[in-house]
């Protein structure tokens, strides 16, 4: 607890230096915390590099990294095409995730009648499993993006909608009485305090349900197979499968990875751009 | 809520009684007229009984009780967030319960500081204006002014968890000026406060009390804190909530530490004590 002569002196400009030098011990610190898995990783790529020497595997199981890398650099335009493809569509699928969900969870949290009778339905869209549906989509809307769009959006709107929800629920009791004492309207009860409050929660549901996006889109693109024309990174797995391309086979699987966790710390840095004035989460902490 | 009500309305002839027995002038006018109110919550629990109070324009009233007499539950049945289940409320012109005003003309003040932490200090205190569509020029010109009243005009940019708790609190305080009500609610606002920002805080209230002849209601289970800041103690009593006595705390403003150290403050004090 601050007591009332601090109070008065606590000016946040003193602190200006003593952060500088912080930051730049963290700076460090962060260097130091990266050189253990990048080893681990130099290690393992080390050892996947001499395994036919060393354990006999046969190249054409389990090629090389630098075959990999051969197979990436050859099938560069090809591989890019793709992840252009794979991109859009699953930042489309993500993005009607987002306005969907956000809006379903709006409206279940009017009431628990309302919640009661969304919520079995938004739990079937996230068990039920993603190659089972995908087909069924595929001939009903045919192999195109939007099929593709709409897979990638039923593998992720349930984190969305689930978090949402979650924040709008718990806004803070007191900042509701409050607003109601100021006749506030509905309206302005949701976009002034209800929106605000849960937006940590809805950007939690994005981290989860980004990858999930990509991921759906790649099985949608996958299943739409040779049908999808201009697919995606799915597509070009369908082809490298068949044709029993193993070094492509793995150099989309890496594309794929890296594309998913570009997806991510886009979202992630979104988010910490969103909060870092007021939440905990984001905010560095001094003690 | 599922409740009976019989709740009586409009009784014209109560108005011209006066009801406490410590109230001479007639011309001084009623802000908060309770009559009979009575809370029985859903299970059966009686929380108030028979309460009934008068608080004049430009008073300072603390009800003082122990945990679980229905003190913030009254204060919230005056603010229109709560129901009660027999008895009559009026605020100033109106009725407590009338949804149709724009403008309640009351504000409260909740234990918690109840900010919005993705607002700044300035917007925190805008909001009620915000909410009544006021302009932006013209709302944080009076939420500044607001500030300058707590003494926090230069961390009108800062966000509330820079702040301490007791910074927090003034925040809270000066939006609850901000939409310049005639009625100010306090339950327990300093109830979570070390004892220095809470002194500090007392005197502050004071002050801001006379400069803007506000009425304030002030709900704390600290008869010490009643005592200061009060012209009018309502002593609370509990199972179920019941008015024990009100006392009138005479004692000439502005008060300071030689009206706490004073013979009379103790008198006083454990005099409301032994009434809880």
């Amino acid at each position: 607890m601050i007591t009332a002569v601090e109070e008065r002196q606590a000016g946040t400009e003193a602190y200006a230096p003593a952060v500088r030098i912080a930051n730049k011990g963290k700076r460090l610190k962060k260097l130091k915390g990266y050189a253990p898995p990048v080893l681990l990783f130099l290690f393992i790529l080390a050892l996947w590099q001499s395994s036919n020497k060393l354990f006999g595997i046969e190249p054409y199981l389990l090629p090389v990294p630098t075959r990999i890398a051969q197979a990436m650099v050859d099938n560069f335009s090809s591989l890019m095409q793709a992840s252009y493809m794979t991109f859009i569509a699953s930042m489309g699928g993500f993005a009607l995730s987002i306005v969907v969900g956000v809006l379903v969870a709006i409206l279940m949290a009017q009431s628990k009648v309302v919640e009661r009778s969304i919520y079995p339905y938004a739990v079937v869209l996230q068990t039920v499993p993603v190659v089972s549906i995908a087909p069924i989509i595929i001939v009903w809307m045919g192999p195109g993006l939007n099929s593709i769009l709409l897979i990638s959006f039923i593998v992720s709107v349930f984190p969305i909608i689930t978090n949402t929800l979650t924040g709008l629920l718990s806004t803070e009791h007191n900042l509701v009485n409050l607003m109601t004492l100021y006749r506030a309207s509905w309206w302005q009860k949701l976009w002034r305090l209800r929106i605000p409050f849960a937006t940590p929660y809805i950007l939690t549901g994005m981290k989860i349900s980004s990858g999930a996006a990509v991921i759906g889109t790649i099985v949608g693109e996958y299943q739409a197979g040779i049908g999808g024309s201009d697919g995606g990174l799915g597509y070009v797995i369908t082809v490298a499968a068949t044709q029993l391309r193993m070094d492509y086979l793995f150099a989309a699987a890496i594309v794929s990875c890296v594309m998913g966790f570009i997806v991510f710390i886009l979202v992630n840095m979104i988010s910490s751009l969103i909060l870092r004035n007021w939440h905990e989460s984001s905010v560095e902490m001094e003690n | 809520m599922i409740q009976s009500k019989s709740k009586e309305t409009e009784d014209h002839a109560y108005k011209e009684k006066v009801l406490e027995g410590n109230v001479t002038q007639s011309s001084v006018r009623s802000i908060v007229k309770l009559k009979g109110i009575r809370k029985q919550y859903n299970t059966g629990v009686l929380a108030i009984d028979h309460v009934s109070l008068d608080i004049q324009e430009g008073e300072f009233v603390s009800i003082v009780g122990p945990s679980g007499c229905g003190k913030s539950t009254l204060l919230r049945i005056i603010a229109g967030l709560g129901d009660y289940s027999a008895g009559s409320v009026e605020i100033a012109s109106g009725d407590a319960k009338s949804k149709g005003s724009r403008d309640s003309g009351l504000s409260y003040v909740f234990q918690d500081a109840t900010l919005m932490p993705w607002r700044t200090v300035l917007d925190n205190v805008t909001l009620p204006l915000a909410l009544r569509k006021v302009p932006k020029a013209e709302r944080e010109a009076a939420a500044l002014e607001k500030l300058k009243m707590v003494g926090l005009e230069k961390y009108a940019d800062a966000y509330p968890r820079q702040l301490s708790g007791g910074m927090k609190m003034r925040v809270s305080i000066a939006r609850a000026l901000a939409s310049g009500p005639k009625l100010l609610l306090m339950d327990e606002p300093f109830g979570a406060l070390d004892e220095m920002t809470r002194y500090r805080l007392n005197s502050e209230l004071l002050h801001i009390w006379k400069d803007t002849g506000i009425t304030v209601v002030f709900v704390t289970h600290n008869v010490q804190e009643a005592v200061f800041l009060s012209t009018k103690v309502v002593a609370m009593r509990a199972h179920p909530g019941r008015i024990r006595e009100i006392v009138a705390i005479d004692h000439p403003y502005p008060r300071g530490d030689e009206f706490r150290s004073s013979i009379a403050f103790t008198e006083l004090s454990a005099s409301i004590s032994s009434l809880l």
